[in-house]
Parts: C-alpha cells; sequence; structure tokens
C-alpha cells in the first residue's frame, strides 16, 4: 500500500517537473544562443570600428567631374563676340547722341531760315 | 526743348527736340547728374484711351525731360495757364502754347513698386487702386540690364488682388549715365498721368517714408529736409502735381522705414512684397538693398542678421567706412536692435554710430507735420490709422526729426 501509494506520488510529481535530460537540452540550446549573440556582436564591433576609422581618417577631396577644359579657339570666339557686342553696344549709344545733336542742329537751321 | 506725343493704339510715343540752348548733360532736381541716351520713348497703357488732358500729357513729358530742358519748353498741346506757372515758377522755364482749362479727379491710386514702403502706402488706403510701372526694353537702346526682373514685380502686384494698372515703358532708356533709370524720381508716375483720366484720378499717393521726405533721403545726407524739391506738398514737383489735378499724397511721409515694414509684413500684401529688383524666385539677397532692408527686417523682430553677406563684399564696403551714411537714421535703428550687430557687416558703422535703442525711438512713432501736407479727402484716414497702428511723436522726439544732421 505505502509502496503504490510512494510511486504514484513519484508519478504525480514526475508529471509537474521537466526530466533532467530535457534540462540539459534547454540548457545546451541557451548556450548556443548566448554564443550566436556573442558572435554577432563581434561582427557589429568590428563594423563599428571599421566605421570610427573611416571618419577619423583626414576627408579627401570630393569627386568631382573632369574639369573640360573648353578649346581655346572657341573661348577666342567667345571673347570676340563678347567684344563686339561691348562694342557695338557702346557705338550705338554715341550714334543715338549724335542724332539728337543732329536733329538739334537741323532745327536751328529752321530756326535761323525762318527769321 | 520741344516734345510731341503721338498716340497709336494703346501706345503713346514720346518725342523730343532739343533747343539750340540745350545739350546732353542734365541736372535731376536731387543734383544728380545725368546723361541723356536717346530722345524717345513710348508708355504702353493696359487699353487704349479716348483722350488725355493736356496738362496730364505736359506733365508725363516733363518728368523725362526736365533735366535737360535749360529756358523754355514747348508742348504740342496748350497747357492750362496754372500748369504753365507752375513749371515757371518752379523751374524758371518758359512755357507754351497756353490755353485750355484745367482738369481734376477724385480718386486717390497708389503708386506701387511692390516694396516695403508702397506695400504700406497699400494697407493704410485698402480700397484705393494700384498703379504699378514696369520697366521694358527700349528698342533703340542696347540693355546691359537684364538682370532687373520688372517682369516679377509686375507679377507680384497682380497677385495682390487689388485694382491694378500697370503701364509699361522704356523711358528709363533714355538715361545713359549713370545708368538707365528714371530721369526725373517723379517719372514712375508717367503711365500714371496717362491713365489718370481714364481711373478718374484726383491724388496720387506715394511709398517715400520719413527719411526719404524730412530726412534728406539718400542723396542729401543728414539734412532736414522740409523744402524737400521733389516731395514737399509746396515744392517745385508738389505744386506741378497740384496743377495737373493730381497731388502728391504720402501717407507715410511720416514714418520711418521701420514702421512701413512692420506695416506691410503685418498686412495681408506681406506674401507679395519685393524690395529687391534681381531675384527671381525671391530676393536675390546678395544685392546692397538686399543687405540695407535686412537690417532694417531683423531690427523689426529683433532678430540676429540673415545674411551671407560678409563686410569683405563690395556691396557692404560703404558699411566700413565712417558716416554719414544714406539714409543713417535707419543704419542707427538698425545697430541699435539687431542682436550680434558686432560681428555683422554693419559692425564697424555701429561702432562708429553708437546708437541705443533710446536714441533712436523716436524712429518708432509718425511725425505729424507729415499729415498736415496730406490733402484733405486723405489726411482724416490717414491720421486715425497713424493714430491706431503706429502714435504719434512727442515734441521732444520731433525735435529729432527737426535737428537730423545739425548734432
Amino acid at each position: 500500500m505505502a509502496k503504490r501509494l510512494r510511486r504514484a506520488v513519484r508519478a504525480w510529481f514526475d508529471a509537474r517537473y521537466i526530466p533532467r535530460a530535457e534540462h540539459r537540452d534547454a540548457v545546451r540550446d541557451i548556450l548556443w544562443e548566448v554564443q550566436a549573440a556573442g558572435r554577432e556582436l563581434a561582427e557589429l564591433r568590428r563594423e563599428v570600428e571599421t566605421m570610427r576609422a573611416r571618419l577619423a581618417k583626414p576627408v579627401t577631396a570630393p569627386v568631382t567631374a573632369p574639369v573640360k577644359v573648353p578649346d581655346p579657339r572657341q573661348t577666342a570666339r567667345w571673347d570676340d563676340a563678347h567684344r563686339l557686342a561691348s562694342e557695338t553696344a557702346s557705338a550705338v549709344d554715341h550714334l543715338l547722341q549724335n542724332e539728337i545733336l543732329l536733329w538739334q542742329a537741323v532745327d536751328r537751321i529752321d530756326l535761323e531760315g525762318a527769321t | 526743348m520741344r516734345v510731341t506725343w503721338k498716340p497709336d493704339g494703346d501706345v503713346w510715343h514720346l518725342g523730343f527736340r532739343l533747343d539750340p540752348e540745350d545739350g546732353l548733360d542734365g541736372t535731376v532736381t536731387d543734383g544728380q547728374a545725368v546723361r541723356l541716351a536717346t530722345n524717345s520713348c513710348r508708355i504702353q497703357l493696359p487699353r487704349r484711351v479716348a483722350d488725355v488732358h493736356p496738362d496730364l500729357l505736359a506733365l508725363a513729358a516733363w518728368t523725362v525731360v526736365a533735366p535737360w530742358t535749360t529756358r523754355r519748353i514747348t508742348f504740342d498741346r496748350p497747357v492750362s495757364p496754372d500748369l504753365a506757372a507752375a513749371v515757371e515758377r518752379g523751374w524758371g522755364i518758359e512755357v507754351g502754347p497756353v490755353g485750355g482749362g484745367p482738369r481734376a479727379g477724385g480718386r486717390l491710386a497708389i503708386s506701387y513698386s511692390g516694396g516695403a514702403d508702397s506695400a504700406a502706402v497699400a494697407a493704410i488706403l485698402p480700397d484705393s487702386p494700384l498703379v504699378h510701372f514696369q520697366r521694358v526694353p527700349h528698342p533703340r537702346v542696347p540693355n546691359r540690364w537684364t538682370h532687373y526682373r520688372s517682369d516679377v514685380l509686375a507679377k507680384l502686384a497682380a497677385r495682390t488682388g487689388r485694382e491694378l494698372t500697370i503701364t509699361r515703358s522704356d523711358l528709363e532708356f533714355t538715361l545713359a549715365e549713370p545708368r538707365p533709370g528714371y530721369p526725373e524720381h517723379h517719372a514712375v508716375t508717367a503711365g500714371a498721368a496717362l491713365m489718370a483720366d481714364e481711373l478718374d484720378l484726383g491724388g496720387l499717393a506715394f511709398g517715400y517714408e520719413l527719411g526719404s521726405r524730412w530726412l534728406g533721403g539718400g542723396r542729401y545726407l543728414l539734412r532736414y529736409t522740409p523744402d524737400n524739391p521733389m516731395w514737399s506738398g509746396d515744392g517745385r514737383w508738389g505744386r506741378l502735381f497740384q496743377a495737373a489735378g493730381l497731388p502728391i499724397v504720402l501717407p507715410v511721409g511720416g514714418v520711418s522705414e521701420a514702421m512701413t515694414m512692420r506695416l506691410a509684413l503685418t498686412s495681408e500684401l506681406r506674401p507679395y512684397v519685393r524690395w529687391c529688383l534681381r531675384g527671381d524666385g525671391g530676393p536675390c539677397g546678395e544685392c546692397g538693398k538686399c543687405l540695407y532692408k535686412e537690417l532694417i527686417h531683423a531690427a523689426v523682430e529683433r532678430r540676429p542678421l540673415k545674411t551671407a553677406i560678409t563686410a569683405a563684399r563690395p556691396v557692404a564696403a560703404k558699411w566700413q567706412k565712417p558716416p554719414p551714411y544714406g539714409g543713417q537714421e535707419m543704419i542707427e535703428y538698425g545697430c541699435a536692435r539687431v542682436p550680434g550687430i558686432e560681428t555683422t557687416p554693419f559692425g564697424v558703422a555701429a561702432g562708429h554710430l553708437g546708437a541705443t535703442v533710446e536714441s533712436t525711438s523716436w524712429l518708432d512713432h509718425c511725425y505729424r507735420p507729415a499729415l498736415e501736407e496730406i490733402p484733405d479727402p486723405w489726411r482724416k484716414q490717414v491720421t486715425d490709422f497713424m493714430a491706431e497702428e503706429v502714435g504719434f511723436m512727442t515734441e521732444d522726439e520731433e525735435r529729432r526729426v527737426r535737428d537730423w544732421g545739425q548734432a
């Protein structure tokens, strides 16, 4: 009777507690996960170190498009066009002013003719 | 000088011929020497107008040819005796032919450039129509000033939603030297004058403020100018406009540029205010005017200066020299109020001027004699506005105006 009772009680306890073998498996799994996390952390640390090193390096000149050197014959033509435009504009200025003075002279002749 | 107007649809062509004693070199009312470029210009009105009173045609022509007229002006239509008398008394110039009656009109229009000063006027007179002058190229004169964005200013004026008349003209190109511009400051009204009968105008309001009217403006430095020949009611131009039935009205003649800035930027017109003539999408932020107006703007908002312009830049050169400066009252006002002014292009000027908030607080109020100059029909409206929005100068503060440049 006592023996049967003891077995029943043990079975009842066993049903409620995890067996030792399972504990061992669980601990091994967790350990594996911790090791994997450790490896990932080490990897991230390495990345941070590389980035820090890159930032610490002096800034190199920004990459620019290769400067296209204009053809000197072309720039000479542009300069010439600019010179011609400026000189023409200035010549027109004088032409217009001379026109005013010319009309003034014409009117003076008319005036003298009338008197 | 002999002038001829020829209408052609909506365009009025002005031609002028020098008399034997006239020359290419002339002098503007403010003393600036100018040189004539060509003897024709045109004004395009928004529509064809039936007829224009001879006094208005004479007034518009005179704003263009006055600097070069030495003895006599001959108009192509007889002008009223009052207008002839105003020119004779103001300039000592003979006028002919004379005949016909004077003109009159009812409404007050605003000569609106789009800058803070004229926007302030538009805010004070919310029902007055705007007249905008837009520069267009002259068909005979090479345009070396293509960076001047008159088209942008005209578009902004249109966006205000106000009654607006845009007149387009190349009259600024009659000036060869110092550069294209109004032969006389009043030439900005040439288009408005031609439209005055059509719009029933009886007065023209301008954005000239306390500095321009009473403190000598940009060219007369540090001088109290009650007799300002350009803008005083009883000056030669004041009497001429009066004779043409278009008296000059200066609603902001009694307040400083700080006040016009505040009034403009707190009004509905704020999004359309533009004092820079160069910017496309916004003010250029690079020119001398942008720098000067930014000082006032920052002072009004009591904030540090926002500018990329340094003391080493040519546009800031004049502030590295000792005073006097044009518009010095506003430089003092700004230097006294902008935090960290020492590190800005105005640092040197601030050191020379030693202005304080107390020494410049008179510029926060309205100078009453300016209101007395406003013709009757509009004086009360402006006075009420000033009492409500600005406040008047004390006797001591008014003395600061009269003593300007004396201390």
